[in-house]
Order: C-alpha cells, then structure tokens, then sequence
C-alpha cells in the first residue's frame, strides 16, 4: 500500500462551522478514502449528516440508504439501517465534551462514474454524546446515477465543533 | 506525487510472548495503520492488544473499553464486549494452524496527543480448524488522556512461533 494513498483535500475545523465539503473527486482516481479524525459537535446529542456533493453542492433529495452494525461497549450491538432519506446516517450522535469525538474511515466507489450509483463503506470508532465507546460497521449508497464531486459533513443541528477531515485517492 | 500513507517500521519477533512496538508515534501523524502481515502462533487464541505509555511501560490498568463483531462463514455471528477492559480484545485471529492464521488491518488514532484518549478499530480475516473462515471487526478506546508511544501485541494463550508488524502513518 505503501505509495498508494495521494491526499485531494482537507478540512481542519478549529472554530464552529455548520458543514464542510472534501471536493476534488474527479476521475483520476477509482476509489476515495476520507479520514475522520477528532469529530465532535457544538450541540450534545447531534447526529452527524452525511450527504454526496453534485458541483460542489450537497444534495439534499431522498436518495439516501444505509446500513450498519452499531458495535456498542455497553450492551448488544444494534442494526441501523433506513432508505430514501436525505442523508446519511452514518455515525453516532456527538457532543464537544472532552473525549466524545468520532473517528474513521470511509471508502468512496462509483463517485465519478455517470452511470452508476455512489457507494461508501465505513468504520467508525468513537465516544457517543452519552460518553460510551461505540462504532459502526457497515454501507450505504446514494441511488442517483450521476457524477459526485465530493462528500459533505454537517450536524442534524448546530455545527460541527472540530475535527479534521481530509480525502485522499488510491492510486491506480 | 507525494504519498500520504507513509511506512513507518516494521517489527517481527521469534518465539515471544508477546511483542512490542515501540517508538512509532510522534507528532508527525494523528493517524496510524498497522497490519499484522504474519502470525503463527503455538495455540489457538486470539491476539490482543495494549498500549505503551511514554515511560515504555505496558499499560496493564483497566482503562480500556472495547468491542467486537465476529462473522463466520460456518457460524452464527458473535459478539463481545467490555468496559474498563485491561486489554483491548482480539485484533487479530490467532490459530495453532499455520495457514489458519489470516490478516488484519489496524487503525490507532491520536496516540501522540496527551490530551485526548487512543482509539482503536480492527478488521481481521482468518480461519477455524477447517470449518471456514471468521473475521472481526472491532472498536476500542484507551480512555485516558495521555501521550502513547507504541503498542504490545499478545496471544489469549500460547505464544508466538513469529509475528510480523508493519506500522504506516497516514498523514
């Protein structure tokens, strides 16, 4: 692997921002990584939103659909998984107290092809807004058959507290 | 074009207890990949891991929470969980059967950073006394703000024949 990972973007949020986009995935590349490092919320109890940009724009239509193994240090792992939203709900809901920050790592299929839907898989380990270790395994795609230029973060309310998020292409 | 997956080391032991990787983290990267690329262990047991502190001690206190999805193809689906851990639990698929033993990749973040906790994902494939194959995918977390400077591999039983680690920074 060594050699094989070329960074396209980066965003590093030191100061509340309500969303930021990795842009830049075009078709020099088949597949994308996103690196999520020290993800948290100004607002306890926030769910991370996930959505594909089409021209450097979020698109909002319900054309959402996910699946996950939610791996939890408390209790018994849950299913999460819902269609046609207008987002994906791929991370657990966050808070800025110390210590409850999300991180992981997403892989990007499909984003530049015209004709094919968007495809992510993701593994994500982090500290829940309750202070509980959890993480998700698991899917999902955007079924709408046309190009995607990158990938924006946002909350379910207020904004997003820190983190650094940063897109990279595997070398072909 | 400069590559942001940068090789860091590599560690193998022969006939160990366990193995420790130390002085890979630095200020350098807030994210690290390790994988385990070869494993032969005496018994069966998976292999857990433990974090060194800055002092080069093996931090053995319950301060680690953690948890793990095992799939199988012979199987139902298991899984596993612990809170206030002194480990975090099998990061890899570890067999008396050599060609059993499979891989696994390793992600640590935010080692370096005294002021935040270590977390900790895995994803392992490896196989069972021929019935098939068994993979994990786990979480974990050293919930203790504090500066980690390596890493302590270990088998459930047993002891390693050979182990190999290649350590990477993701930058």
């Amino acid at each position: 692997m060594q050699g094989s990972l070329i960074k396209i973007d980066e965003e590093i949020v030191t100061s509340a921002v309500a969303s930021i986009s990795l842009l830049g995935i075009d078709s020099t590349y088949d597949v994308y990584m996103v690196k999520l490092n020290n993800f948290s919320s100004v607002t306890t109890g926030a769910t991370p939103r996930v959505r594909v940009t089409k021209s450097s724009s979020a698109d909002t239509t319900a054309n959402y659909n996910y699946a996950a193994k939610q791996l939890r240090t408390d209790t018994t792992f849950g299913n999460n998984s819902n269609t046609n939203q207008t987002s994906w709900d791929i991370l657990n809901a966050l808070s800025s107290a110390t210590g409850n920050i999300a991180n992981g790592i997403l892989y990007l299929f499909n984003f530049n092809n015209a004709t094919e839907y968007s495809f992510v898989t993701m593994e994500i380990t982090q500290r829940s807004n309750e202070g509980l270790h959890r993480g998700k395994q698991g899917g999902a795609v955007h079924t709408v058959a046309s190009a995607s230029d990158g990938i924006e973060f946002s909350m379910s309310s207020g904004n997003i507290a820190s983190g650094t998020f940063t897109l990279y292409g595997l070398k072909k | 074009m400069a590559t942001e997956l940068q090789f860091l080391k590599s560690v193998s032991g022969t006939s160990v207890s366990s193995l420790s990787v130390t002085d890979c983290f630095s200020a350098n990267y807030d994210v690290y990949a390790f994988f385990i690329v070869k494993q032969d262990t005496t018994a069966d047991g998976d292999t857990h891991l433990r974090f060194i502190d800055s002092g080069g001690s093996v931090i053995t206190a319950s301060e680690y929470d953690t948890a793990q999805l095992s799939v199988a193809s012979y199987a139902a689906f298991g899984e596993g969980r612990a809170t206030n851990a002194d480990r975090i639990y099998n990061v890899h698929q570890g067999q008396a059967v050599s060609a059993e033993n499979g891989g696994s990749i390793n992600y640590i973040y935010n080692p370096n950073d005294s002021s935040s906790y270590t977390f900790h994902q895995t994803s392992s494939a490896g196989a069972v006394n021929s019935s098939g194959l068994v993979g994990n995918k786990g979480i974990g977390v050293h919930k203790v703000a504090e500066q980690i400077t390596g890493f302590n591999l270990f088998p459930n039983s047993g002891s390693y024949d050979f182990l190999e680690v290649k350590v990477y920074g993701v930058k």
